[in-house]
């Protein structure tokens, strides 16, 4: 060790504990490893060869289970350690770059690494900590989490928040909590559930539409977290504390960690236990792959409830090698789909190729995202309530306007249909109504560049009333501008009669406040 | 830090809309996080609006907001 540290310039008496043997903490898997034999000196020293011979049978101890498990962590070359020190470095940068920010932002937050590491190293609780501090030290970048938690303001808005009891009821033993996202890809499963539940259960279901606040906590906006759930918990108040019935993973988790005193239950237990629709349609042997949703992880009894539906529904469940508790992210945790959404989409490749069969997920978002990328995946509700064709596993997914739109849809519907009431919009947008079309190019570069319909025709409608825009002759095209909160969204459109044909779009946050 | 439009709009065909007239190119304001920048831009001398391509929104510009943002 002396000669080791002299080679290296080290200082020969500096932080010399444990040497020799001694009882370490880590913890590393011998079986692959080949134990060479001892290389022992023909004459009384080592040769030069004798010695590196005898120094390359050292393994290197090292455990580097996480990294093998997580895309991320391989991707930014960084071990729990490294990532530690990397943290810490960026944190106590005063001038200069915070050059690990984009890396923060990249941790889907999902826990593998911690369920995997014999020590329980758990880098999700460590980036949260991170971005909490980052938020507080007014150190996070806006654009990282910026739409997200727009979108999380509109969903706790009128425009679809709901907290009803069942109709012809004023009280509730159970509340249906669909979560948004579930909403927004499936609206006709979240009324076709809400009316299984008001069958099957007594005493009555209430319906709460809104967001748990994942987008919040996931960004490390701690204080609008907070304020989230303390709004949440008076509205179970108000329907007199009922049992919380989810069919989002990241609804459940967060309910779970943060709404200690009321029970929990996930829509696949109720299936499970109370039985399926009796109109279902069946797999007929058809092997379908789990893929566990990261936020449920350690919740053994919705994987039992996910896989005793598909099989009662006559399909062969496959485990991916990296199911249940070791499951991997689908590429949205964490909100990485928003703050790195070229690294989002590696994630989900990576996720695809752990099954050439189908999936299946239980998350709306997972199934979204598998889909997005050509993996065929169903979402349990279609094989629940599907019309049992195979084209389900491939169809469509809505964009973000359409996301936004169906959710709003929802609730009007819910409440017209159900309690026979008209939805009341206090915060309606303006320009709403207007006529655009865009062609699906477009709408993919809007996708990625997260511009919603709505910012559309706000730019448009304001440019049409007040002409401040730009004209070119040659083409009839026009360029119009308008600054939205702390954005200026760019279109390049035509008019044809009354529809606004979009040709182009684009945004930047620098505000340019003139000459 | 410095920003410029690119060439290819100095040949742009876009007039403003409220005056008819053609733009020019002119030292323009720009703010971002606390920083205040000079642009070189297209602008109606007349009617004072500015046009930002697509170009510069998402090469210069998001460059400068993204280091911006991790100061």
């Amino acid at each position: 060790m002396s000669i080791d540290r002299f080679a290296q310039k080290k200082s020969l008496t500096a932080l010399r504990g444990k040497e020799g043997a001694y009882k370490s903490i880590l913890k590393i898997d011998t079986e692959n490893e080949k134990v060479l034999p001892r290389i022992k000196p023909k004459n009384a020293t080592f040769t030069k060869e004798e010695a590196i011979n005898e120094a390359l049978r050292c393994v290197q101890c090292e455990c580097h289970k996480c990294v093998n498990a997580c895309i991320h962590l391989q991707k930014e070359k960084l071990d729990p350690k490294a990532y530690i020190r990397t943290i810490n470095q960026n944190e106590r940068i005063i001038l200069g770059d915070h050059y690990a920010n984009k890396t923060i932002n990249s941790c889907l937050e999902c826990g593998l690494c911690g369920e995997i590491c014999p020590e329980s190293i758990n880098m999700a609780e460590i980036i949260k900590e991170t971005r909490t501090s980052m938020v507080s030290k007014d150190k996070m970048p806006i654009s990282a989490h910026d739409f997200a938690l727009k979108d999380m303001e509109f969903t706790n808005s009128s425009y679809f928040e709901l907290i009803k009891h069942q109709p012809g009821r004023n009280s509730s033993n159970y509340v249906f909590y669909p979560g948004c996202q579930l909403s927004a890809s499936y609206p006709e499963y979240v009324s076709k559930a809400y009316n299984y539940l008001t069958e099957k259960l007594e005493g009555g279901v209430g319906l709460y539409l809104g967001c748990c606040g994942a987008p919040a906590n996931w960004a490390g906006r701690q204080e609008q977290f907070n304020s989230s759930i303390e709004k949440i918990y008076s509205n179970l108040e108000s329907l007199g504390n009922p049992v919380i019935i989810t069919a989002c993973s990241t609804c459940f988790n967060n309910f779970r960690e943060n709404i200690k005193d009321i029970e929990i239950k996930s829509l696949w237990e109720i299936f499970d236990e109370k039985g399926l629709p009796s109109d279902v349609k069946l797999g007929n042997g058809k092997i379908l792959s789990v893929h566990d949703a990261c936020t449920t992880r350690k919740e053994k009894s919705i994987h039992e409830s996910i896989r005793n539906i598909a099989k009662s529904l006559g399909y062969k469940v496959e485990e991916p090698e990296f199911t249940r508790e070791t499951t991997k992210c689908c590429g949205f945790g964490g909100l990485v789909y928003f703050a790195n959404k070229e690294f989002s989409k590696e994630v989900t490749e990576n996720r695809i190729k752990d099954s050439e069969n189908d999936y299946l997920a239980y998350c709306a978002m997972c199934r979204d995202l598998f889909v997005l990328k050509g993996k065929k995946a169903y979402h349990i509700l279609d094989l629940i309530y599907g019309n049992g064709s195979a084209e389900i596993s491939d169809m469509k997914v809505p964009t973000l306007s359409e996301r936004r739109a169906n959710r709003f849809k929802l609730k009007k519907e819910l409440l017209k249909n159900l309690w026979g009431e008209e939805m009341d919009i206090k915060e309606k947008n303006e320009y709403e109504n207007l006529k655009i079309v865009i062609d699906d190019e477009l709408k993919g570069k809007m996708e990625d560049e997260l511009i919603l319909d709505i910012d559309i025709k706000k730019v448009i409608g304001y440019a049409e009333k007040t002409n401040n825009s730009f004209f070119n002759p040659e083409n009839k095209h026009i360029l119009a501008w308008r600054r939205l909160v702390n954005l200026t969204f760019w279109v390049e459109y035509e008019k044809v009669n009354d529809t606004f044909n979009i040709i182009n779009t684009y945004s930047h946050r620098m505000d340019v406040t003139g000459v | 830090m410095t920003m410029k439009q690119d060439d290819n709009v100095k040949k742009s065909k876009w007039l403003c809309s409220k005056c008819g007239g053609p733009l020019e190119e002119g030292p323009v304001k720009a703010e971002y996080l606390g920083g205040n920048f000079e642009i070189e831009l297209l602008e109606c001398p007349v009617c004072k609006n500015v046009l930002i391509t697509e170009e510069l929104a998402a090469g210069q510009m998001l460059e400068v907001e993204k280091s911006l943002e991790d100061k």
